[in-house]
């Protein structure tokens, strides 16, 4: 009973989303959600970068670092490379961040311009080693995982994109002085994690 | 000396990495559901933290400029997956509840934003001393948080019932969106005894 | 220019090196102690189900040794013991899906299949604070004493988990609410276990 990448989506999107209830992707959530259109671009570049390296890191954790994958070669038989996944992981994902940027600098500078400035951010996100180190962990088919990363990655463009809204709209509230900036920031975070709760019911597969 | 407890006094409360930089708030939450949790957690944020300062420190002149985030990550998770192993060969059940927010440590950028911000630049002694204190500063308002929450969310400390299952006080504290709530809540309060202090000078 | 990258690289793959090495050596020098605490924990996790509570880490082995029986029934096993109390107690293994990974435990029944006498998750990746209470004392303690059959039927198992909400009669345990796809998955797991269990009763040894 395999669950269908569809549903794996629609939860990492809303019923589990990575910020509201793995706690993952904070640091750059609360420094990146004073603008709307900052946290609109930041959003993008997690759910490209998260999605890619998801794939990255499922064909190379299944076809070498997995404890027994090289066995068909016959002078590595026996090697096991499990322990270095997480280096090997957080490599990839920098990697590839830095190898995402020199190519959107060549090709199209508006595009530089958009989301340039938030690569380098995102390798120390840990929303995005978080989403590969679950997706070994629960086991997830490749197409699951390229679900999962691609749906964590929605889902937190959701959770920034919402905050920043809401925190353009508390621009004008009075605030108490020692609460104002991240304090804030977190109690409506927590009020948000509570309403995204209601979906809990909602992901049904028959 | 007074540098030394220059760099404490800045690590746990004027520059507290949690407060002033929003660092390192991910694991922070994920694991303040029991105290004890958080207890093993903040020892390795600690550990890793003056490590990793410390080896940074040592390092710093033959580090290349424009490699030295990825040096920075490599020496950061080797010394994470060496605690992770530990955990599991010594503490096995704590390494099961703790899960795979051990590893994720590896992406608390408080480890990466002090090798960034101080070992670059300091001698390996006091790299070492500053790792110690940025970790704690992570410590005080982990174990903070994670009293709240195991008191008023699940009725214990360290484990023991304090209060009956009928009567816990804020069931929901011990949710996902407690942790925020207790977390806002804490820092509103660090933040106004700091403002007044302020006054007073 | 080139030079000074050829150094840096090199500079990077000699620490890249030192610390895989480092990683490696720490990894081969702990490797048997931590599959040694896996199996431990699994065989205290059995143990319990069997209703062997609060047993010492250094007497686990002994017990395992000698008062299981590991009994092969089809493609699969069940552990055959006697309790303290003199009664002999069945535990199956059990394999299932929750929505988030894999999820394994023991489910245990009296001598006739009858009766569940105990429950312990081992393995789970759901939510935490949601689909995670599943591995929580309070859980367990629903399924003990339980009926499997309903009386009129004693041929289909009857015992089931309330999808994410309480239940609602005598062969229901009360769901989390808030977990339904948990629940779904940890009653298909229990379920299944039960049925097959019964399939091959008649295997006896």
């Amino acid at each position: 009973m395999e669950h269908s990448p569809v549903l794996i989506l629609i939860a990492a999107v809303l019923t589990n989303n990575i910020v509201f209830s793995g706690f993952l992707g904070m640091c750059s959530f609360i420094a990146l959600s004073r603008r709307i259109d900052t946290a609109v671009g930041m959003g993008f570049a997690v759910t490209f970068v998260s999605t890619f390296t998801t794939a990255l890191n499922w064909l190379i954790y299944h076809y070498v670092l997995k404890h027994g994958a090289l066995s068909g070669v016959s002078f590595l038989d026996g090697v096991n490379l499990e322990p270095f996944t997480m280096i090997v992981f957080i490599a990839v994902i920098a990697s590839f961040v830095q190898v995402v940027e020199l190519i959107i600098q060549r090709i199209s500078h508006s595009l530089y311009q958009a989301l340039g400035i938030f690569l380098p951010l995102i390798t120390v996100n840990c929303a995005i080693l978080g989403v590969s180190l679950f997706m070994v962990i629960r086991g997830y088919g490749f197409i699951s995982s390229v679900a999962f990363g691609f749906g964590s990655g929605l889902g937190w463009m959701l959770a920034i994109v919402l905050m920043a809204g809401l925190r353009r709209k508390m621009r004008f509230s009075k605030i108490p002085p020692g609460l104002e900036g991240i304090g804030i920031t977190m109690i409506t975070t927590g009020i948000l994690a509570m309403i995204f709760m209601v979906f809990n019911g909602m992901v049904r597969i028959n | 000396m007074s540098k030394i407890k220059k760099i404490f006094l800045n690590g746990i409360w004027l520059e507290n990495p949690v407060f002033h930089q929003v660092l390192g708030v991910c694991s922070a939450l994920a694991v303040t559901t029991r105290v004890k949790n958080a207890v093993v957690m903040s020892a390795a944020v600690i550990i890793v933290a003056a490590l990793t300062n410390f080896t940074v420190s040592v390092l710093r002149k033959i580090i290349p400029f424009n490699l030295r985030l990825i040096i920075e990550m490599i020496i950061i998770s080797t010394f994470v997956v060496i605690f992770d192993i530990i955990l599991k060969a010594w503490f096995f059940d704590m390494s099961r509840q703790l899960g795979p927010y051990v590893s994720l440590i590896i992406t608390n950028c408080i480890i990466l934003g002090r090798s960034e911000a101080f070992a670059l630049k300091e001698g390996p002694g006091l790299s070492f001393l500053d790792g110690i204190a940025s970790g704690l500063g992570y410590t005080l308002i982990l174990l903070s948080v994670a009293t709240v929450r195991e008191i008023l969310g699940t009725g214990s400390f360290w484990g023991y019932k304090l209060i009956s299952d009928a009567d816990i006080p804020a069931r929901g504290l011990s949710m996902a969106g407690g942790a925020f709530i207790v977390m806002g809540v804490l820092i509103w309060v660090m933040n106004s005894i700091k403002l007044s202090g302020n006054k007073e000078v | 220019m080139n030079k000074g990258m050829g150094k840096a690289l090199l500079v990077t793959i000699i620490i890249a090196t030192v610390c895989a090495l480092g990683l490696a050596f720490t990894e081969k020098m702990l490797r048997k102690r931590i599959i040694d605490n896996q199996a431990l924990a699994e065989s205290k996790s059995l143990l319990k189900v069997l209703g062997f509570k609060d047993v010492k880490p250094s007497e686990i082995n002994d017990i395992m040794k000698n008062s299981v029986k590991k009994i092969q029934f089809g493609t699969s096993f069940y552990h055959k013991a006697t309790n303290v109390q003199g009664k002999i107690i069945l535990a199956f293994p059990m394999k299932g899906k929750g929505l988030w990974g894999p999820i394994n435990g023991y489910i245990s029944t009296d001598e006739t299949r009858r009766t569940i006498v105990d429950l312990i998750i081992t393995r789970q990746e759901e939510t935490p604070g949601l689909g995670a209470e599943i591995e929580s004392e309070s859980f367990y303690s629903q399924f003990r004493g339980r009926k499997i059959f309903a009386d009129d039927n004693p041929s289909v198992v009857k015992i089931s988990v309330a999808p994410g909400r309480r239940s609602s009669g005598e062969y229901e345990v009360d769901g989390i609410s808030g977990a339904t796809e948990t629940c779904k998955g940890v009653n298909n797991m229990i379920r299944n276990t039960l049925t097959k269990a019964m399939e091959y009763s008649h295997v006896q040894n």
